[in-house]
């Protein structure tokens, strides 16, 4: 966002600006100072989120890196509406990462209105399963997550990496428990679980070729270093080298 | 016999960003920097090369959405009358500021890189910048591969598997058309992948594609080589993992390459630095200020006190850093030939546009390291390969199931899906549902409801570029990437509808029809569930 720009906005147009990048305004506070702190949090904000980038993602930017008025309407004028459902019965999950799952769902007035309306509607909740058997048969593994008739989507933490997991939607009416949909499975990976192997020697593989691949140091690794993500992160990480 | 292999793959991609009805606009300007500070420069080394006899092979992948812009007659006139205005700003810089010294010889350096590219964009290209990469195809240069068509995030569709099949068979169709030949690899975008992905590339032809390190590295078999030969997947298509120091040494914002001080600051532009009353007529609406490509600070260090550039010096440079990333390969070999019991495979992958556009020195770097690769190769070092040839050379390799990954932050999906964008997905995977349900209702359709079917599928395929997630997540030009989304699905929707009323708007249609024109080929059927019709829906180009 540029000085520029922001000196061609109205007072009140600077005052929503600055509430929106959580700036506290006092009363009678001048123009040029609005300005001032309005840029400060929007740098503040660009470098936040180039951080919480790795690299490949940073040099990505660039190529659409063309103004500094984030801000600025698109030129196209015509508005697209979307749909705010599909008054349908449905939850989909996703997999985001070992750790985290992301479910959506919707549900159609003719379930829900009957539902909420009823003086013994207790409550929705998400239930997640986790499937161990290789043929997916549910196991007996499951946990439940409390979410309001408005809420539409969730990320779920996953217990346990290497599972097949999927949600069913539930509602509770009196005593009564009803499924009112179910998810596709998602398999969360390994991660690094994965890994046993570079313990076990046994086959008289050498691991020096995976440590240059990038599980360098990974045999002396610490509790925190086990997280999948720590593995995947080496690449903005500066310990990997190369000995010669 | 060489000693060691290096693979280096640059893979091309802008999203599809085409708006006839405006004179000029803002996003176009993508394509148009890409093209001036990125591809023409890396033909220009690349024909240097060939012309001095330097015996060079790299793996380029060019996106179909980027390939489709590249040869439309609109975008191609248009960045014509942006390099004549650039042209024209060249000349304004020249007399500004011919009594100073050190910014007098950058503002030359730019009018003759733009007069270049006016040069070879028209006379050489004669508009398609395409037949340049694809001579030095023919020529066995460069391996043109393909991605998905609108370079969606795979593996945020696979469970709607009609939507990966149309993205991969697209794709193949698309390349076929624009480049004469058949894609023998796939660049994943984002390096995005889940397991069983490689069905739909074998079904494609596509004997082999890129991940991450860790796509291996998590595998369900210990991957006796590291990084540094593929495996094959279960069904036998070949999987090369990104090699993670060439990586650092070039993507790294801190140690790499591209920050060093010498080289030419990126966000020092005169689009933001001189008066409005000079730069109006040059940036966007004469008021919105932009980059324009003219360029006159060095990165110098964390400093606001920028000096002058001097491209000597950054020559220099460039040269330098070739010669220690080689080095660095030269040893990385070295130590594991004594690991292995076969020549190992170094995958370098960058985007493209990191050449020239950010890193404004990256061509030249790409030159000294081809040029000094080709020597080291004559010494029997390092050979340059592709993957296609490297798995002509070495056809059996460990199978083994590579793990769901990506190359995005922490190396999964969560740039791509985020409470910024993950209200997209909701949309998007409606609408691929509603189009698999269209073809199931309409399976064989011609005239005018054959239009309005491939019309909806264009829709629903542009809406899923990983672009407009990434600029949600990013905040680079956020309204654009919304008003993006919802605009394919908007469209999407109001076919989905006028064709369950059994109507057409044929004026409407035919307005998006020319619009958003990419893909003149598609045939909407590929997003039959069945995916086993996909062979008998179109011939492969050949």
């Amino acid at each position: 966002m540029t000085k520029e720009y922001l000196q061609r906005l109205s007072v009140a147009a600077l005052v929503e600006l600055a509430a929106k990048e959580g700036i506290k305004v006092p009363e009678g506070v001048e123009r040029a100072s609005l300005v001032e702190q309005i840029l400060e949090a929007v740098e503040e904000d660009r470098d936040e989120r180039e951080h919480s980038n790795n690299s490949a993602m940073r040099i990505k930017e660039k190529k659409y890196d063309i103004i500094q008025d984030e801000e600025l309407e698109s030129q196209e004028e015509a508005d697209y509406p979307l749909p705010d459902r599909y008054n349908e019965t449905r939850i989909v999950a996703m997999l985001r990462d070992p750790l985290f799952a992301f479910a959506y769902w919707d549900l159609k007035d003719a379930d829900i209105e009957p539902l909420a309306g009823s003086p013994e509607f207790r409550d929705l909740f998400l239930r997640v399963h986790e499937v161990a058997a290789e043929n997916g048969a549910q196991g007996d593994a499951y946990f439940d997550i409390p979410v309001k008739t408005t809420d539409e989507s969730w990320y779920i933490n996953l217990p346990n990496p290497g599972r097949s997991y999927f949600i069913e939607l539930r509602c509770r009416v009196g005593d009564v428990e009803r499924v009112l949909c179910r998810s596709n499975s998602v398999h969360s990976p390994l991660g690094e679980a994965a890994l046993d192997y570079v313990y076990d020697l046994s086959d008289g593989a050498d691991n020096d070729v995976l440590m240059l691949s990038g599980l360098m140091d990974y045999g002396a690794s610490s509790a925190r270093e086990r997280i999948p993500q720590r593995i995947i992160s080496m690449v903005d990480d500066d310990y990997l080298q190369i000995q010669g | 016999m060489s000693k060691g292999f290096v693979n280096i793959v640059l893979h091309a991609h802008l999203p599809y960003v085409r708006h006839p009805m405006y004179e000029r606009f803002l996003e176009e300007r993508w394509l148009f920097e890409a093209i001036s500070e990125s591809y023409l420069p890396l033909l220009r080394v690349f024909n240097r090369l060939r012309d001095e006899g330097v015996k060079f092979r790299l793996t380029l992948s060019v996106s179909p959405t980027l390939a489709s812009m590249l040869t439309d007659e609109l975008l191609q006139t248009r960045y014509v009358s942006h390099l004549k205005m650039l042209l024209d700003l060249a000349d304004k810089e020249l007399a500004r500021t011919a009594a100073d010294g050190r910014f007098h010889p950058l503002a030359k350096l730019y009018r003759d890189l733009y007069t270049q590219n006016l040069v070879d964009f028209t006379d050489t290209y004669r508009r398609n910048i395409l037949r340049g990469f694809r001579t030095l195809e023919k020529e066995g240069y460069l391996e043109i591969i393909t991605t998905a068509a609108t370079h969606c995030f795979f593996p945020l569709y696979q469970d709607f598997p009609e939507a990966v099949q149309a993205q991969i068979h697209t794709a193949v169709i698309s390349h076929g058309r624009i480049f004469g030949s058949e894609p023998a690899g796939c660049w994943l975008p984002e390096c995005g992948y889940y397991p069983g992905l490689e069905r739909f590339l074998k079904e494609s032809n596509l004997g082999y594609f890129y991940a991450s390190a860790h796509a291996l590295l998590l595998a369900d078999k210990r991957p006796r080589y590291g990084v540094y030969a593929p495996m094959a997947c279960p069904n036998g298509v070949a999987v090369f993992g990104r090699d993670i120091p060439s990586s650092r040494a070039v993507w790294s914002a801190d140690e790499g390459y591209p920050g060093d001080f010498s080289y030419r600051e990126f966000y020092r532009d005169i689009g933001f630095d001189l008066p409005m009353s000079y730069i109006g007529p040059y940036i966007h609406d004469s008021s919105v200020r932009i980059n324009t490509g003219f360029k006159y600070y060095a990165i110098t260090g964390k400093t606001d006190d920028k000096r002058p550039y001097v491209p000597e010096e950054a020559r220099r440079k460039a040269e330098e850093h070739a010669e220690n990333f080689l080095y660095n390969r030269l040893k990385q070999v070295k130590k594991l030939a004594t690991l292995m019991d076969r020549p190992p495979i170094i995958v370098c992958p960058y985007d493209a546009e990191l050449f020239g556009h950010w890193w404004f020195e990256g061509p030249l770097w790409i030159e000294f390291l081809l040029r000094k690769l080709d020597a080291a190769s004559r010494d029997g070092g390092l050979d340059m390969v592709t993957a296609s040839a490297y798995l002509a050379a070495y056809p059996e390799n460990q199978p083994g199931q590579p793990s769901f990954s990506s190359w995005g932050n922490k190396g999964y999906a969560e740039v791509w899906l985020d409470g910024s964008n993950d209200w997209i997905y909701r949309h998007i995977h409606k609408a691929i549902d509603r189009m698999s349900e269209l073809v199931k209702r309409f399976p064989d359709e011609q005239g005018l409801k054959r239009r309005v079917l491939n019309q909806a599928a264009r829709e629903v395929m542009l809406s899923q570029a990983s672009d407009w997630p990434f600029i949600m997540k990013t905040g680079t030009t956020v309204p654009y990437a919304v008003k993006r989304v919802k605009e394919h699905l908007y469209n999407f929707n109001r076919i989905y509808e006028n064709l369950c009323r059994n109507t057409v708007n044929t004026e409407w249609l035919t307005g998006v029809e020319k619009k958003n024109n990419v893909f003149p080929d598609i045939d909407y059927r590929i997003f039959g569930r069945e995916t086993s019709r996909s062979a008998e829906i179109a011939p492969r180009s050949r």
